[in-house]
């Protein structure tokens, strides 16, 4: 913006004089012999002027040509007419909105460009002994810049800002403008931002707010919400959840298509209403560890609301605790059970956080905790021998009982089952029995527990290939989480809960567009708040068991909806608002005039023209 | 033969007649009436036969019939003196070609009609001191001497038109038919001098000669305009008002000068430098009336 109190501007002076020399030169007076000037004199005496300089400003061509070469010279000034105050040691405030709905663009620009080109003009209007501070919108606002009067500092922070996609919060922004104008009363806060928040009623009044609305109504689509859920009924099935708003000024259908790592395996074109939220649900089948995307494939002015992505969890291996004084059997067949990690301790660890509880004759003053739980009973008291000491087949169990599922029990036989009489009460159930008595019990009480009521040692179960699925299966059954939360798509701005093992280390996640979010894992939780951008993220987990891999989408349905809000626009409709605030201020407002500069150029340079012409058709 | 005017153009000239509206003195046989009796075949009067008249002018009609001698009267034919006036200034050797080989040209075509009917023509370059070149031809068919002193005619000097013809009015005591070919460019103006020259007797044809530049100026933009004759300057930039004034200024002078001839009996035609000579003779001269 051009200044003239700037002594960098005296260079003009030199530039003008070498055009005017240059013009000179052009323009020489040429000698030319005539019959008689009788004629010419008659001619030029009403006109002639007084002084030899005169001349120039007689003639309208110069004059035109003048005008032409200072408009043009103050156009490329980008000059802007600018009201000063009495006060001169203000403090300003700008708050440039960097959320999602910046990244509406318009051609080439944005309107975050268009904000961005907006504060600096501001900032660079600033006079000397006046200060800058710079404030981020963003879902948690950040002060760039603490008050200064390093204008150059300020300039370099708001051309090096970037937009993310993330919400704002409006109402904590200027809490804290509020906060770092409190020593400086009377002071302005410019909001730069595309009038998408509802400016909060109660805010401070110990400084005056200017908006600077930039950006118009733009027809939208995006997706507000993409989630995964793994199916209850079928094993590698997922429901997904997708919602999509369209601004009321959309029209046509919505293209919607899905792809599992990037291979897309449905398109679909579904109607949409104006102004309406669409709601699809879908099932599909993917494997752990595999990224589920959605896209819109239709032309809009906003593509970050136009993806979303969700990873299939990887569900993490049951923690089996087995409480045993000594057990070959139990400790071998949970050895060859991979998909449990097993414990083994000789006292119940009920502090612990453990999935699944084995225990191995537990005695009564041991309490049952309140997990999933596999007892092995024994009998401590030897009782009398069965009298024909033959073995008992298991004759009868419920085949389509999980815990049977995929098992035979037709050559397992116990030598003595009626040793261990069955406490058959409310909630138990007999899955296995011999002819003579039950062997295999269950109960569901809040927890699933099952019991197997004879001697391992006495019985032919460990030798018989079934054990290892009998013991998994009732390991499975007994597990209570086996039916996980909704795995929403993350969300930017939101906590993003990373459950890893890898407590209290430094965990990073970095995503292909060299974005990245870093954070300390507490108690096996990452919570990130700071800001971030969609996309999906690859962990830096040293844990194998850890998930390695997020998808972050945009915030929030509020940044889809992309056009400017009426009652924002009432609150600061631009220029208006920020001329009057400078008068009443007595602070410094501004006009741009370069348009008013070209256009008299152009004006100029067709009057110019046209004399030229007129003289050259002579 | 000169290099003035073609054989062509010459033999086309022999078919035009010069003639005077005022009847002139003439000094010796012409094809002028004149207020002398003569033996013309223009009669004029009769009167009493006196001893000693020829016998063939008596009318016999009139003897037969009245039984009186009367005798014919004839008026008599005599030359014409014609004074061709060339400006000579500085200002006419404007154009190309100039103003003045134009007006050479004219004039050697006006005195080759005037030879060729037996009549004088007197050339007169006006200069500041006009008597001291003056050439007199009164030879029938001895044009090329007329020619050649026109073609030593150099322009140079200034030229004060009302003193040059005043002053010659008051030496040259035979009038005539005065052919004035002249820019008129003076600053005192001409009129008196045409005014001397009407009350001395002369006959007037003024040809007003202009080159095409001089009546559309084709400069623009800042300039210096120098005066041919006297080097006088005047500075200014020529947009389209000016040209347009110039134009207009230009053109009062003229209808001025022509609403003075209109005004006093004088005959004034005006050329242009881009009309052919013979075009102008034969389409524009020859309708006025001196010719015929």
């Amino acid at each position: 913006m051009i200044r003239f109190s700037q002594p960098l501007y005296l260079l003009i002076i030199p530039v003008l004089l070498l055009l005017f020399y240059i013009f000179r030169l052009t323009r020489r007076r040429m000698d030319i012999p005539v019959p008689s000037i009788l004629i010419w004199k008659i001619v030029n005496s009403s006109e002639q002027a007084p002084v030899h300089s005169f001349q120039y400003f007689r003639n309208l061509i110069l004059i035109l040509q003048f005008m032409i070469l200072f408009f043009g010279i103050f156009a490329l000034s980008d000059p802007a007419l600018v009201w000063t105050g009495e006060s001169g040691d203000r403090v300003v405030v700008c708050i440039l909105d960097t959320s999602a709905s910046m990244q509406c663009s318009y051609g080439e620009d944005t309107r975050f460009s268009a904000a961005r080109a907006e504060s600096l003009k501001i900032i660079q209007s600033l006079k000397t002994g006046e200060k800058v501070a710079l404030i981020r919108l963003d879902a948690v606002p950040d002060l760039l810049l603490p008050v200064t009067e390093d204008i150059s500092q300020a300039v370099a922070i708001v051309k090096r800002l970037a937009v993310s996609d993330e919400a704002s919060d409006l109402s904590s922004s200027l809490d804290l403008a509020g906060s770092i104008l409190s020593p400086y009363p009377g002071s302005t806060v410019f909001l730069f931002s595309d009038g998408t928040h509802e400016l909060p009623q109660d805010r401070s009044s110990a400084y005056d707010l200017v908006t600077k609305t930039v950006g118009d109504t733009r027809p939208n689509l995006g997706i507000t919400n993409f989630s995964l859920r793994e199916s209850p009924v079928t094993t590698g099935s997922y429901h997904l959840l997708i919602e999509v708003y369209a601004t009321p000024d959309w029209s046509g259908p919505v293209d919607l298509r899905l792809a599992v790592d990037d291979q897309e395996f449905s398109q679909e074109l579904l109607p949409i209403s104006p102004g309406r939220t669409f709601v699809a649900a879908r099932s599909i089948n993917a494997v752990q560890g595999s990224v589920l995307s959605v896209r819109i494939a239709n032309p809009d002015c906003l593509p970050v609301d136009n993806h979303a992505a969700a990873v299939v969890p990887s569900l993490p291996r049951p923690r089996v605790l087995l409480v045993t004084e000594g057990n070959f059997f139990l400790e071998r067949v949970l050895a060859v059970l991979t998909d449990f990690d097993t414990y083994i301790s000789d006292t119940p660890r009920i502090s612990g956080s453990f999935d699944i509880y084995v225990y191995d004759n537990p005695a009564d003053k041991e309490p049952i905790p309140s997990a999933g739980c596999v007892l092995f009973l024994k009998n401590e008291i030897q009782a009398p021998v069965n009298p024909d000491s033959s073995p008992r087949p298991v004759v009868d169990w419920i085949e389509d009982h999980p815990v049977f599922q995929g098992v035979d029990l037709g050559d397992v036989s116990v030598l003595q089952p009626e040793q261990i009489p069955a406490a058959l009460h409310g909630g138990t159930s007999v899955l296995a029995r011999t002819p003579s008595n039950a062997v295999i019990t269950a109960a569901e009480n809040g927890t699933r527990e099952v019991y197997f009521i004879f001697d391992l040692a006495d019985s032919t179960l460990p030798f018989s290939p079934v054990f290892p699925v009998l013991m998994s299966n009732a390991l499975w059954w007994s597990y209570a989480g086996i039916v996980p939360e909704p795995h929403d798509s993350y969300r930017t701005g939101n906590d993003i809960v990373i459950i890893s093992h890898t407590a209290g280390g430094q965990i990073r996640l970095s995503s292909a567009e060299n974005h990245s979010i870093e954070g300390t894992a507490v108690n096996h939780m990452l919570n990130l708040s700071a800001p971030s951008y969609t996309g999906l993220y690859d962990g830096a987990d040293r844990s194998t068991h850890g998930l390695n891999r997020i998808a972050v989408n945009l915030a929030s349905m509020q940044e889809s909806q992309i056009h400017p809000k009426t009652s924002y626009s009432q609150d600061g409709p631009g220029n208006k608002r920020f001329e009057t605030a400078g008068r009443e201020d007595k602070t410094e407002a501004s006009f741009p005039l370069r348009r008013f500069f070209i256009i008299l150029a152009l004006c100029a340079l067709y009057l110019e023209w046209r004399m030229e012409t007129r003289r050259w058709d002579r | 033969m000169s290099y003035l005017l073609d054989e062509d153009f010459l033999r086309k000239l022999e078919s035009l007649l010069l003639f005077s509206r005022r009847v002139m003195r003439g000094e010796g046989i012409g094809r002028h009436q004149t207020y002398r009796r003569g033996a013309s075949l223009e009669f004029q009067d009769y009167r009493e036969y006196y001893q000693g008249d020829d016998f063939r002018t008596i009318d016999l009609n009139i003897l037969r019939r009245l039984n009186k001698p009367v005798v014919k009267v004839f008026a008599a034919e005599e030359d014409l003196l014609i004074h061709l006036f060339i400006d000579t200034s500085t200002s006419m050797d404007y154009g190309t070609p100039s103003k003045f080989h134009y007006a050479k040209k004219l004039a050697a075509a006006i005195s080759f009609i005037g030879v060729s009917q037996l009549d004088r023509v007197k050339i007169v370059p006006v200069t500041n001191t006009p008597l001291e070149q003056v050439f007199i031809s009164h030879q029938r068919g001895k044009s090329a001497p007329l020619f050649h002193f026109l073609e030593s005619l150099e322009p140079g000097g200034r030229t004060d038109l009302n003193r040059a013809l005043r002053s010659y009015a008051a030496i040259a005591h035979q009038p005539g038919l005065a052919v004035i070919l002249s820019d008129l460019f003076s600053e005192p103006g001409i009129q008196d001098g045409l005014n001397a020259l009407l009350y001395a007797g002369y006959d007037l044809l003024v040809i007003h000669i202009l080159h095409s530049d001089e009546i559309h100026p084709g400069i623009s933009g800042n300039n210096r305009l120098i005066d041919m004759e006297s080097n006088e300057s005047v500075t200014l930039f020529a947009d389209k008002d000016r040209i347009d004034r110039y134009e207009q200024l230009l053109q009062d002078h003229m209808l001025r000068i022509e609403a003075f001839c209109i005004e006093h009996g004088i005959e004034y035609i005006r050329a242009c430098t881009n009309i052919p000579v013979e075009e102008l003779v034969f389409e524009y001269i020859k309708r006025g009336v001196h010719f015929k």
